[in-house]
């Protein structure tokens, strides 16, 4: 046995988790980040909020007491769900495109907006709903009572309360956490992607915890299916229906197939939270799968229940019961959690559904009728308000649903509280079906359908349920109302033998479906309704229209000629007529003509006059009649579907536009290139054949067998010698440049005292310097500084500038300064001449390949124009810069300036922790 | 673009057609004339004949949605482009509810 | 009054060049760049000029237009040298009436025989005219 404290505090931990999952998987929703929240098999598992405790308890219940009747619960279902395509796709389509928040939303806006419809049905499903989760109420209290029996020892102060604290109790805490879930904020579309994942995750525990009992029942304590029947046979159990199936079975089918639909919790949640019409495809079958499997086990259950039990014990209770009697108490809170799990999602679904429609098609039309909205009223205070109103509604809806409970605490079963409800909710069908099907349905034969199929369902189901509360009530469901026989509410118009189920299905929706066909025809729609009505009939059929109408219909020649002839003039209407063989001359003008004729006519008149207009006279000229509302919706349609080709069209030549634009920007770009590579190839060209001309006519003359001096001889060779020097000085440079240009592989940066590879490029100038009698001139020097370099580089680049500035420098008494320095993060070379500069039009340029701003004095320097190119590459792989300054002296100053190397950087350390270890 | 659409008649009769099936053969099967058949008829296992009966019309009706919702014809994504352009509350809302 | 002016600013060139002609007996002068070679044409009125195209401060096509503008130099040959080779600079000598084209490196012997063509096909000066 479990205390009383124990359970409700595994009730209300439990209470908790669900808060946890819901509050967790609100957090994933609003960050985009759904994934598993929005994949079809929670989607599967929310629709299986079907599965109320009723289903849980009730369904052994109903089993014991009425055979396989509790099938049909489940069977209904499964046919609406394995017939998606046809119903709850359109109902979905729907929902998405209108923008559908609840049933009473979609049943009013169907019929033109009907505010007074919304009301209607909110009301009727208030009504409808309280009864059901009165049931859930019971459900929940009779189980905490029954799987916590107290020994009578009084442990637990919870043990002190009775049934209805119980309840009450109960109803509280599932309005406190209703509220905290359901209405934590608006959402536009009411998606609460919380609550649905609590609700799939109930769906799970209950079918485990029914799976669990059924296999104890099957093969804890029985020796499977065949010993459970065995068993039953021996206990005088009727394992048969005790009655041919017949119109009860049936009308539970057909309920419950409403239900599934109209129920609006089951709208909330099929139509509603779906966020992918795609989903249906697969909960199709895996929701009637998942029903099946509840099913399974339900007659087992109940048959050794039937069997094994004492008579006079709760059926609707066995599978808590039966793992008791077994001593299995922690199965039996296992199953307790169960049914918890399912009363509780109902309870939270419908009472957000119910409150959805109530707070919007009640509460605040009422409170902004009281409170017109002014300047002042801002989006917020209505977002507050609607909140406020959301959270009173569930309050409302429970505190409804516990003073039901109140009145009929003292009826003991609960399976017909399950199925009045069910036949309530079956009122919104008819309607329903007329609203997806019928385009001429009109609100007022909906609004009377509706409401007189609540009346009768009020009057012969839903009052007799309250039979065992008063006496006066028995004596009303008896003998019927002043003694009036006729309008018994069990037997209208005398009928008798009649289950009061079927009774009152079949009275409700006669009148209901009668009414609906009788007043539809007899009113007529306003314009809303016809344009919402084939908005709702032809959901699918609106992206199809442009499929081209032909008109059909018949109209003479002459009619059709007089058209024609006002809109394309006579001669060109008589050149179409007669190319077509249609004659239009008064006199032989009465023939038929076919409909391809229309239909070209048609493209004509379009062309002169749009298409729209086009259709509009034709359809005058050839039907007679005046252009449909719903061809004219149909057009505006069309027009809206051509405007927006067109500015998809627009959208692409636009697009189509820009890249021309970037591909003639990219053109220019490669043909820049192409004319720089060019460039470079004629001054390779240049620079190769120069040297090459030279070579060439000095050999020759040497081949030739005259005479020559001997010093003119040792001079000749000697001019070829240093030209084919120069040569392959050019090619290697070539070769160096394209290496920089590409990329070079053996390229290693590391440390080095650029002051000492300064110092050995000077050195190596100095012969060079020397022989054209240069001064070098030290100046300031930085003393050791270390930067990230590659020796090699680093030196071919002061050589170059260095021998730049000796080799170009003409004046009397050269000179050139050298002088160095470190800032706080920069190593910076000056290398100045007093030559004659360089003209300030080659500033910029001085940098390119082949640029030389003074070629006469070149002639026999060994630069070729791409020095100072290669250098400037160099210096730039090494974060560095060189640049034309003013230095120290009139004419030319490169200034290269380099990142220092600070010896506390950590590679350095790694550096140095290596070189030791080495 | 706006999507357009504008599926072969013939195929989109054929679908309708093959999903009319299965509920068709339901609510057929489920009648009581023929649930009515097997009325006190004891399977293999001692299990009454009309509860095998009913878990197998189940059974089969679930199979024949499995296989539906296979077959290519069936598989349509919602258009969300339709969807999105229609993302607008109905005049029925109050005005807060967006 | 000169044979040949040599405009050339690569000294190796010029140095084979004046080797090859003056072997042959033609009296050579020289200049080493654009101005130079327009003051030499002044001052040697040479019979004919081998002009360099690619030349410092003044281009030998530059050269080239200024000789072809004076009435002094009308008799005067040009065949021009060039070491790029394009296209361009072919059309762009010949519109100016260029007597020759050579383009570098070259045969000494092709030098040689495009001189003799022309110096033997002139109307030689009477001397002291």
């Amino acid at each position: 046995m479990l205390s009383p404290d124990f359970v409700i505090l595994t009730a209300v931990g439990y209470v908790g988790l669900l808060f946890l999952l819901a509050y967790v998987s609100d957090a994933r929703a609003k960050r985009g980040n759904a994934g598993f929240l929005s994949s079809p098999a929670i989607y599967t598992l929310s629709i299986s909020v079907y599965c109320t405790s009723w289903t849980f308890y009730g369904a052994v219940g109903t089993a014991a007491r009425n055979g396989l009747e509790f099938m049909a619960i489940y069977m209904g279902p499964t046919l609406v769900f394995v017939g998606w395509w046809f119903l709850l796709r359109k109902l979905i389509r729907i929902a998405h495109s209108q923008h559908i928040t609840s049933i009473a939303d979609f049943l009013s806006s169907r019929f033109g907006k009907s505010s007074r419809l919304a009301v209607l049905i909110t009301l009727i499903a208030v009504v409808s709903i309280t009864p059901y989760i009165a049931l859930q109420l019971k459900a929940i209290t009779t189980s905490i009572q029954t799987v916590s029996v107290a020994k009578g020892d009084g442990t637990g102060h919870l043990a002190m309360l009775d049934e209805v604290t119980l309840a009450l109790a109960v109803a509280i805490g599932m309005a406190v956490f209703t509220i905290l879930f359901g209405t934590r904020n608006v959402d536009a579309r009411e998606h609460h992607p919380g609550v649905v994942a609590a609700i799939a995750f109930e769906a799970v525990v209950k079918l485990l915890a029914l799976v669990a009992v059924g296999m104890f029942v099957i093969f804890g304590v029985s020796d499977g299916i065949s010993d459970i029947y065995a068993r039953a046979v021996e206990a005088g159990v009727r394992i048969h229906e005790r009655e041919p199936f017949g119109s009860r079975w049936v009308a539970v089918l057909f309920l419950s197939a409403c239900a599934v639909i109209c129920l609006p919790r089951q709208f909330q949640i099929t139509v509603v939270e779906n966020s992918n019409e795609d989903h249906l495809r697969t909960a199709a079958w895996a929701f009637p799968s998942y029903m099946l499997v509840m099913c399974l086990f339900t007659m087992p259950i109940a048959l050794y229940g039937l069997s094994t039990m004492p008579s006079g014990s709760n059926p609707d209770m066995f599978v808590l019961t039966l793992p008791m009697v077994t001593g299995h108490d922690a199965l039996a809170l296992f199953a307790f959690i169960g049914g918890f799990s399912s009363a509780t999602s109902m309870i939270i679904v419908a009472s957000i559904a119910l409150s959805i429609m109530v707070s919007n098609h009640i509460v605040v039309p009422l409170a902004l009728r009281a409170v017109p909205l002014g300047e002042e009223t801002g989006e917020r205070d209505i977002a507050r308000l609607l909140l406020r109103s959301r959270r009173i509604s569930i309050a409302g809806m429970l505190l409804l649903g516990f003073l039901y409970f109140w009145l009929t605490q003292d009826s003991d079963a609960l399976a017909p509280i399950g199925l009045i409800s069910f036949g309530g909710v079956a009122q919104f069908l008819p309607a329903m079906l007329a609203a997806l099907y019928w385009r001429r349905a009109t609100m007022n034969g909906a609004l009377a359908g509706i409401s007189v199929g609540f009346v009768v369902w009020a009057w012969t189901l839903f009052l007799p349920s309250f039979a065992s509360v008063s006496p006066s009530m028995a004596e009303l469901v008896a003998n019927g109302p002043w003694g009036i026989s006729a309008l018994r509410p069990e037997g209208l118009f005398g009928m008798k033998g009649m289950d009061p189920l079927v009774h009152s299905v079949f009275w409700s929706l006669l009148a209901n479906i009668s009414t609906l066909l009788c007043v539809s025809v007899a009113t007529s729609q306003n314009a809303l309704e016809r344009i919402q009505a084939s908005l709702f009939v032809d959901v699918f059929r609106r992206s199809a229209s442009l499929r081209p109408r032909i008109i059909r219909g018949s109209a003479s020649t002459s009619e059709l000629f007089f058209v024609a002839e006002r809109v394309l003039g006579w001669q060109r209407a008589g050149a179409l007529f007669d190319s077509a063989g249609v004659p239009h001359r008064q006199g032989n003008a009465s023939q038929g003509v076919s409909a391809n004729f229309i239909a070209r006519l048609e493209r004509e008149l379009a062309g002169s006059i749009g298409s729209a207009s086009a259709h509009i006279l034709l359809t005058k000229a050839v039907a007679g009649d005046s252009t449909s509302l719903e061809e004219m919706m149909q057009m505006a349609d069309e027009t809206q579907q051509a405007i927006e080709y067109s500015h998809a069209l627009e959208l692409k030549s636009q697009e189509l536009h820009s890249t021309a634009q970037q591909l003639k920007e990219a053109n220019g770009l490669l043909q820049d290139l192409h004319r720089q590579k060019d460039d470079f190839l004629s001054q390779v060209s240049h620079e190769l054949r120069t040297p090459m001309t030279s070579i060439r006519s000095f050999a020759e003359i040497l081949r030739e067998p005259e005479d020559l001096t001997s010093a003119q001889r040792v001079r000749f060779i000697g001019t070829i010698h240093n030209e084919s020097v120069r040569l392959t000085r050019l090619l290697d440079e070539i070769l160096d440049l394209s290496a920089l240009e590409h990329g070079e592989r053996n390229w290693e940066n590391v440390p080095v005292d650029a002051e000492e590879i300064l110092e050995q490029a000077i050195a190596v100038c100095e012969a060079l310097a020397k022989k054209r009698l240069v001064l070098i001139e030290n100046g300031a020097r930085a003393g050791d500084c270390l930067v990230l370099a590659d020796t090699g580089r680093l030196s071919q680049v002061f050589i170059n500038i260095i021998a730049n500035a000796i080799s170009h420098n003409d004046s009397e008494n050269p000179v050139v300064h050298i002088s160095s320095r470190v800032t706080l993060d920069e190593y910076i070379v000056e290398i100045s001449d007093n030559g004659p500069g360089i003209p300030p039009q080659y500033h910029n340029k001085i940098f390119e390949k082949f640029v030389r701003a003074d070629p006469d004095t070149m002639r026999d320097s060994q630069g070729l124009g791409l020095g100072l190119n290669i250098s400037h590459k160099i210096v730039g792989k090494l974060n560095g810069r060189l640049e034309l300054t003013r230095g120290a002296l009139p004419g030319v100053c490169f200034r290269i300036t380099l990142p220092v190397w600070r010896e506390a950087e950590p590679t350095l350390t790694a550096l140095e922790g290596v070189q030791v270890n080495t | 673009m706006p999507d357009r659409p504008t599926p072969l008649k013939g195929e989109q009769a054929g679908r309708e057609d093959v999903a009319v099936l299965v509920p068709f053969f339901g609510i057929v099967l489920l009648m009581p004339p023929l649930l009515n058949l097997f009325e006190g008829l004891r399977a293999p296992f001692g299990v009454p004949l009309e509860v095998l009966y009913l878990f197998g019309v189940w059974l089969l009706v679930i199979a024949g949605a499995v296989l539906l919702s296979r077959r290519k014809q069936f598989r349509e994504t919602t258009p969300i482009a339709m969807q999105e352009k229609n993302m607008r509350p109905s005049s029925a809302d109050p005005p807060g509810d967006a | 009054m000169t044979d040949i002016l040599i405009v050339e600013d690569e000294q190796a060139i010029l140095e084979s060049l004046e080797f090859i002609l003056t072997r042959c007996g033609w009296s050579v002068g020289v200049a080493r760049d654009g101005e130079a070679a327009l003051e030499a044409a002044f001052r040697f009125r040479p019979r004919m000029i081998l002009l360099d195209i690619m030349l410092p401060k003044r281009g030998g096509l530059d050269v080239l237009k200024t000789l072809r503008s004076n009435a002094t130099f009308a008799s005067t040959s040009v065949v021009m040298l060039t070491a790029r080779g394009q296209q361009y600079d072919r059309q762009a000598a010949m519109h100016l009436k260029a007597d020759g084209f050579i383009t570098k490196p070259y045969a000494n012997g092709d030098v040689v025989d495009a001189v003799r063509r022309i110096l033997d096909n002139q109307p030689r000066p009477v001397a002291h005219a």
